[in-house]
């Protein structure tokens, strides 16, 4: 490990406490975040027999894992596609068109954001599933289909390069990954379109470019850095995503073999394919994070204004530009809300067989279930807000110590808190146990709550590390170099001078990660092992699912808590952070 | 080549009218500028001419045809941005080839011009870096190249020097305009910078307020400003208030008291008397002495010499007075000797320079 001390320049060793908290940072995220994903390389490679390639030659030999890690890239690569189809056009439009109603669609865009996916896959079972509303009215209304089609679950042959080696298309997967995850794009996307100097446009205008022309030569490479940045968090979400492929039950994923596989681990027989796969995940996110490194780390977020003039580009369309328009937006709109609509339809119905809508509703699923759920609840929050403490106090040291360059190590400090956002949920779980089954305090079998919380502020940190980031570059360093010169230390300046004007952002990030916390599931699933312990992701598939008399009500039910306490926590972040709120989803 | 002809031309946005009924005309192969305060709806005009804006009323002519309703990619006039607007993911090459791959021009053809066309404007073998890898004065050059490659009917340049360090500002404007007439291109220049625009313009366009306050070349701009505004605009002016005591109409001559002091002009304005008016002058045309030296002949101000600051080939004296600070420059470096701060002086005044303007 590197030696601290050595690394920290004379002139600051007078301000001993920053570096040792800079120092303890470093130790934490060095431990929780960086020694896990080692562990899982480094396992990768040890079988019975010693140091060798042999468990990449099991994994490799079996045609089931090997057709699992084709569809799971295949799933990665087409919902970046689809994701793009949607969210570059998007962008576009609601950055650069002017139109009435303009403002909200804007917000009805949005929606999935307010939904974990696995709840989203579980509001689309009536919708797209295969007694869901599509079926109904192409199969029974429309007679467009002989009999219904799980739109979930399922997927298509693409090619076969061997008999054992096909190629899968799981549709099922991509359709609701696109649903949930076409935000991402958008935003990235229209952050950067509304960055892009308006002259670099004109000029090419003024030298007879127009059209789609001047969007492929000019708009779209200027773009190309908030595209790819949310290019990436949609591959690596999706080629890790444990929750929607669980609820679909579509199994050939390299995430549920994982999930599957940790019974071996438990069992104190560690499965050498699960490490494996972890290895093939984290190759995948430390590439696709090295390639776009330039357009994620923090420093990104200094906005490249040049001097001239800012006159936005805004264009009213009219006559079949603008029917278009709106056509594209309200199938969009109406698309992101089916999930929401679904959840809540099924989560008040008595009774939902073959029919448009429920012939009757009530309240009995919540009635039944809340009594059910009330200690996974409690025992959520309570690891949430542990967990999102942690990150509050974290995120502003890390935020302080890199964006004022006090620590040589700050660049690294950048790179390790910029990791969660690239490295799966999945690769914490099995890290950690790899890491720490058996160490005191740690083992996740004994000490669920400890590792949940653990796990849970490391995957989240980047919300509030960036919310205090985007705050500190609002800060003029002059109002600290005041207070430093009139002989504060800099620990009691960033105390009585920057954390005050700091509240209000990591308070706004902490609710990000909080809601976050709360709605985790792969390192949930991975982690926790009885109910002893479990939060309310856990209870909402292992038992309120499971249920074999109405699962998907009371499953629905809980969903539904879900999406009003997001909606809630949402709503009050957006009220504080403002304008600034987009950023928190941005790489 | 091209004539520019803008008549009666007017813009608002919203409540703020940018350009206000403007009206003229720019001479083939003229290098015009537009010369104002920021503000003053020089951008917006040559926004106008570009294209990126219609006129709200008015018609603007390239030649004898009527441009209102031609879009900026079809005009064919080459611009140079402020910020000069290179395109950050292409290299030097790809940026100047841009409007002749637009143009269909064949591969070797594009290779060849704008190996010319960066020879010309000094950036021989650059062709392959980025922009971000160029210096201000680099970038610069580029954008002009850019804008010049495709033989534009009209060069538009927007503040193209405002980014630039003082003495690179002062050696780019005199290559700029070399260039502009090596190849005679019509060319509509805007600045905020008088020294700028009097040293680089065929003539000049004083705007204010979205109007044109006077149309001349450089000298007659800096030696007959029409226009108070000019007047202060242009070069640095001290004001001295008059008052009408005569006027005669037959010999147009009127009689202005100046600090008590009467000075005869020519005038061919209407005023009348007891009227006020204002005397410009320039300090280069006020002299000082001290107070026992001053001439019975011509009106002189009395005042106490604030501060002596030494420009290098002159001296400029800040004298206070009754009428406010008046700036004296002198090039006579006896008179450094002569005066310290604090003395007192007599500011003389030589009648024929002065103008008159009502207020």
């Amino acid at each position: 490990m590197l030696d601290l001390k050595k690394a920290i320049p004379k002139r600051l060793l007078e301000e001993k406490n920053i570096s040792l908290v800079a120092s303890l940072i470093n130790l934490i995220l060095i431990t929780f975040i960086v020694l896990p994903i080692f562990a899982i390389l480094v396992k990768a490679f040890i079988s019975p027999r010693g140091i060798s390639f042999e468990n990449f030659i099991i994994f490799w030999s079996n045609s089931y894992y090997r057709e699992a890690l084709y569809a799971t890239f295949m799933a990665a690569i087409f919902t970046v596609i689809t994701t793009s189809l949607i969210g570059i056009p998007l962008a576009y439009i609601l950055v650069r068109y002017d139109f009435p109603g303009k403002s909200f669609f804007s917000i009805l865009v949005l929606v999935p954001l307010i939904m974990p996916p696995f709840v989203g896959a579980l509001g689309l079972y009536k919708i797209l599933g295969i007694s869901g509303v599509v079926n109904i009215i192409l199969v029974n209304i429309l007679h467009v289909l002989d009999k219904p089609v799980n739109f979930l679950y399922g997927d298509m042959l693409l090619f076969a390069l061997s008999d054992y080696d096909k190629i899968y298309l799981p549709y099922g997967i991509i359709l609701i990954n696109t649903l949930h995850l076409y935000p991402l794009i958008y935003l990235n996307c229209a952050a950067s379109l509304s960055n892009i100097d308006p002259s670099l446009e004109e000029q090419a205008e003024n030298l007879g470019s127009r059209g789609f022309h001047l969007f492929r030569t000019i708009t779209f490479p200027l773009m190309r850095p908030g595209w790819m940045a949310g290019a990436v968090l949609v591959f690596i979400w999706t080629f890790s995503d444990l929750g929607t492929p669980l609820i679909v039950h579509y199994f050939k994923m390299l995430s549920v073999i994982v999930f599957f596989k940790l019974y071996e681990i438990t069992a104190g027989n560690p499965s050498p394919v699960s490490y494996v796969i972890g290895f093939i995940m984290v190759i995948v996110s430390f590439i696709t994070l090295f390639i776009s490194r330039k357009y994620i780390s923090l420093s990104r977020y200094v906005m490249m204004f040049s001097g001239g003039r800012h006159v936005r580009r805004l264009y009213r369309p009219s006559g079949v530009k603008l029917i278009l328009v709106y056509f594209f937006l309200i199938t969009l709109s109406l698309s992101a809300l089916s999930p929401h609509i679904g959840l809540t339809l099924v989560a008040f119905s008595k009774k939902w067989v073959l029919t448009l809508i429920p012939e009757q509703f009530t309240l009995d699923n919540f009635y039944y279930v809340t009594p059910l759920a009330a200690p996974f609840i409690f025992r959520s929050f309570i690891y949430s807000l542990i967990a999102a403490g942690i990150d509050i106090i974290l995120g502003a040291f890390i935020a302080y110590i890199v964006s004022r360059k006090l620590f040589i190590g700050s660049d690294l400090l950048d790179l390790i808190a910029t990791i969660p956002l690239a490295v799966p949920g999945i690769i914490f779980g099995l890290g950690y146990w790899a890491l720490f089954y058996k160490v005191p305090l740690l083992d996740p079998l004994s000490y669920t709550p400890i590792i949940l919380t653990i796990s849970y502020s490391m995957r989240r940190m980047p919300y509030t590390v960036r919310a205090a980031y985007a705050g500190l570059l609002q800060i003029d360093e002059a109002l600290e170099e005041a207070s430093i010169n009139l002989g504060a230390t800099r620990m009691k300046t960033f105390k009585k001078i920057t954390l005050p004007l700091l509240v209000m952002n990591l308070f706004a990030g902490g609710i990000l990660s909080f809601i976050n916390a709360l709605i985790e599931v792969s390192t949930t699933f991975l982690l926790v092992v009885t109910d002893k312990y479990a939060p309310t992701t856990w209870f909402l598939y292992f038992r309120a699912l499971a249920d074999p008399r109405r699962g998907l009500a009371i499953a629905s039910a809980v969903g539904f808590l879900f999406v009003v306490i997001i909606a809630v926590a949402l709503f009050v972040t957006n009220k504080i952070l403002g304008s600034k709120m987009g950023s928190v989803f941005r790489l | 080549m091209v004539r520019v002809k803008l008549v009666n031309v007017t813009k608002r946005f919203g409540d703020v009218i940018a350009v206000n009924n403007v009206s003229f005309e720019v001479k083939e192969g003229e290098l015009f500028t537009l010369l104002g305060p920021s503000g003053c709806g020089k951008t917006t005009t040559l926004r106008l001419i570009a294209g990126f804006y219609k006129p709200d009323s008015g018609e603007i002519y390239f030649n004898d045809e009527l441009v209102n309703n031609i879009p900026p990619y079809k005009r064919n006039t080459g611009m140079v941005f402020q910020n000069y607007a290179l395109w950050p993911h292409m290299r030097v090459f790809d940026n100047v080839s841009y409007g002749l791959k637009l143009r269909n021009w064949p591969p070797r053809k594009i290779i060849k011009r704008v190996k010319e066309m960066l020879k010309l404007v000094g950036l021989a073998g650059k062709e392959k870096r980025y922009p971000s890898e160029l210096s201000g004065g680099e970038q610069q050059r580029v954008a002009l190249a850019r804008a010049l490659v495709i033989e534009p009917r009209v060069l538009l340049l927007d503040e193209p020097l405002s980014n630039l360090d003082a003495k690179l500002r002062v050696k780019m404007r005199s290559e700029i305009r070399k260039i502009q007439k090596k190849l005679g291109i019509t060319t509509i220049y805007v600045t905020h910078d008088q020294e700028e625009a009097l040293s680089i313009s065929d003539r000049i366009a004083v705007m204010n307020k979205g109007k044109i306050l006077q149309i001349g070349d450089p000298v007659d701009i800096y030696e007959k400003p029409k226009d108070i505004f000019v007047n202060d605009f242009i070069g640095t002016t001290n004001f001295i208030p008059a008052r009408v005591i005569e006027v005669d109409s037959k010999a147009r001559k009127i009689i202005l008291n100046i600090n008590d002091q009467k000075i005869v002009k020519d005038y061919y304005g209407d005023v009348e008397v007891g009227m006020d008016v204002i005397c410009a002058v320039r300090p280069e045309s006020l002299s000082i002495t001290s107070l026992s030296e001053k001439p019975k002949d011509k009106p002189f101000i009395v005042g106490r010499i604030d501060l002596i600051d030494f420009l290098g080939k002159i001296i400029r004296y800040e004298i206070e007075t009754d009428f406010g600070l008046i700036r004296v420059d002198t090039s006579e470096k006896s008179l450094r000797e002569k005066f310290k701060e604090g003395d007192k002086v007599a500011i003389v005044i030589e009648p024929e320079t002065i103008r008159i303007f009502t207020k």
